[in-house]
């Protein structure tokens, strides 16, 4: 579900950095509270833990495939909803960074998608609701099955609603939906399944760990309207301002120009402006097979020229970087 | 070779990277951050069916990787886990969108464009950010982050996963080995055994936690770890931030 740079404009890249933000801002006020310095190790040591654990295959039997645990849940879980939400920002962001799973300007979605709605409504909800202070193995499994497929699908919702709010794709909203609520109804499933499994083996183990009985002991101090609250709040902030972004509006950076300059556009002319569109005129490769002049932004000519420029930028570097120095051989001058 | 290998192996491969000695290795780390996102507002931020604009902005990538000497290969494995799911949203685009945009035949329609500029975008998006990382060690980037007034809290945990990961990622892989050798032909961890083998993983890590908690503790941590030689801002820095956004500037309006 890790979204790629690609499939954001900057303006929902730029919401969903502070909706993610303002959740991370929540979430180091209310570890405030506790011991932040024994925290901070456990969080550091289990984000590590979650990151390795999610590279092991549990296969899926009957299927031939395999599918990993859900990460968000299993942290709030064990280390409450504030710390898990953080050691899942850190995971997600370590993730884009080293591994290109998920991207840099993406990162405010991949956090809400995966982080905020694992860890405060699959990990600490919908936990509370099944498990309360009381857990047994049943409703373990059952709060592991129906958090990770609630998360799952509303992440999925998510990445929907904020693909197309970027203008990235031409498929309808229902057909996308259609597609992307499935698959992920049956990844939920078997994240539920293999969460469910850490987590009764963890219980039976050493059941201190479990949300409430934690080292931090925050989960249990988080008051279920505070999270609902945010929730209603990030809803009508996310909807509201997407639903926007998905309309015919110039993005935010063509806004800017347009205050500026009075169009989305800066109108080159002049005389210099003239005398290059007739360089552009009399150079233009492939004229017959130019674009329509449809207003959309590109022709073969200028295809042709930017791979020609990109060329040229090869051939550039190739020439002015500096000789490489070869490290002297051992047992050389000795 | 599997998942976790060539985990280990592509975290070492970059670190020794950026590591190294070189022009892209020796700029501050808050100008290469800047340079990137700045970069990727302005990729992203061109129309769908702006495929030359988008090509232009190749030329980031393309000279940084030649001037710097960027050892091109290890990103194109990475490329492959990113490029699918583009890939997947974008082939929608030629069925949905069959406006014609060219004169010739067969006729080129904005839904084909739309879905190679996309490809590209993605392409140049992890080439930026793999420049970033392959010329910048986490501490440096973590010091970044601060200066830019990132949460301590945050920044140490960025530094702990960093540093554990491997730890993790290591202890990962001698278990599913072991758990390969008594289960021969087997593909990935047996249901019976999900709970027991990454549960085991996870108690191990909590009591290294508690290790890792007290030797900090005895160090002296109050919260954040202290920073250690920062790299100067020079003249090179200043130019690279002015080329960088000057020509993206041009490239994205003009």
């Amino acid at each position: 579900m890790h979204m790629a740079d690609a499939l954001v404009s900057p303006a929902v890249a730029g919401v969903m950095y502070a909706c993610s933000a303002v959740a991370a801002g929540f979430s180091i006020r209310g570890l405030r509270g506790g011991d932040l310095n024994r925290s901070i190790p456990l969080m550091g040591v289990m984000g590590a833990f979650v990151f390795a654990a999610q590279m092991i295959n549990f296969s899926i039997p009957g299927t031939g495939s395999s599918g990993h645990l859900c990460g968000g849940m299993l942290l709030s879980t064990l280390l409450g909803p504030y710390a898990g939400f953080l050691t899942m920002t850190v995971i997600l962001l370590v993730q884009c960074l080293l591994f290109a799973d998920g991207g840099l300007m993406a990162l405010g979605c991949n956090v809400w998608n995966m982080g905020f709605y694992g860890c405060f409504i699959g990990g600490f909800l919908i936990w509370r609701a099944f498990v309360g202070k009381a857990p047994t193995r049943g409703r373990i499994i059952a709060a592991s099955i129906v958090g990770s497929v609630v998360s799952l699908l509303l992440g999925a919702f998510s990445v929907t609603l904020e693909t197309l709010a970027s203008g990235i794709t031409e498929l309808p909203f229902a057909v996308f939906i259609r597609f992307m609520l499935p698959i992920h109804l049956v990844i939920g499933l078997v994240e539920g399944l293999i969460t469910a499994a850490v987590l009764v083996f963890i219980f039976e183990a050493r059941p201190g760990l479990l949300q409430g009985g934690g080292p931090d002991g925050g989960g249990g101090r988080m008051k279920a309207p505070a999270v609902l609250a945010i929730l209603a709040a990030a809803t009508l902030v996310t909807g509201g301002l997407l639903s926007h972004l998905a309309s015919s509006d110039p993005d935010g950076l063509e806004w800017s120009v347009e205050k500026v300059t009075g169009s989305t556009e800066v109108e080159g002319g002049g005389s210099v402006g003239e005398w290059a569109a007739g360089v552009q005129d009399n150079t233009a490769l492939l004229p017959d097979y130019a674009f329509r002049d449809s207003g959309k932004g590109t022709s073969f000519s200028g295809i042709f020229g930017a791979l020609v420029v990109l060329a040229l930028c090869f051939v550039i570097g190739l020439l002015l970087r500096k000789p490489e120095v070869k490290p002297e051989t051992e047992g050389e001058g000795g | 070779m599997d998942r976790i290998d060539r985990a280990v192996s592509d975290f070492h491969s970059m670190e020794e990277e950026a590591r190294g000695k070189g022009w892209l290795q020796d700029l501050n780390p808050l100008t290469k951050l800047f340079c990137t996102v700045f970069y990727l507002v302005i990729l992203l931020s061109f129309h769908k069916y702006d495929l030359s604009g988008v090509l232009l902005m190749g030329a980031y990538p393309v000279l940084l990787f030649t001037l710097g000497r960027i050892p091109v290969r290890p990103m194109w494995r990475r490329m492959a886990l990113i490029l699918i799911p583009i890939c997947l949203v974008g082939i929608a685009n030629p069925f949905f969108d069959r406006t014609p945009v060219s004169a010739g035949t067969p006729a080129i329609t904005g839904g084909m464009v739309s879905m190679v500029t996309l490809l590209l975008k993605g392409l140049f998006a992890v080439s930026a950010a793999y420049l970033l990382m392959v010329t910048t060690t986490m501490e440096d980037l973590c010091r970044a982050l601060r200066k830019l007034h990132v949460p301590a809290v945050l920044v140490t945990v960025i530094m702990l996963v960093h540093r554990y990961l491997i730890v993790f990622l290591q202890a990962a892989d001698k278990l599913t080995d072991a758990y390969r050798l008594r289960a021969p032909g087997r593909k990935g961890i047996h249901f019976r055994q999900w709970g027991s083998l990454a549960g085991m993983l996870l108690l191990r890590s909590v009591d290294r936690a508690d290790a890792v908690y007290q030797s900090m503790t005895l160090r002296g941590f109050h919260g954040e770890f202290p920073s250690g030689r920062e790299k100067p801002f020079t003249r090179t820095d200043l130019a690279f931030i002015s080329i960088t956004v000057i020509a993206s500037i041009i490239i994205r309006y003009l």
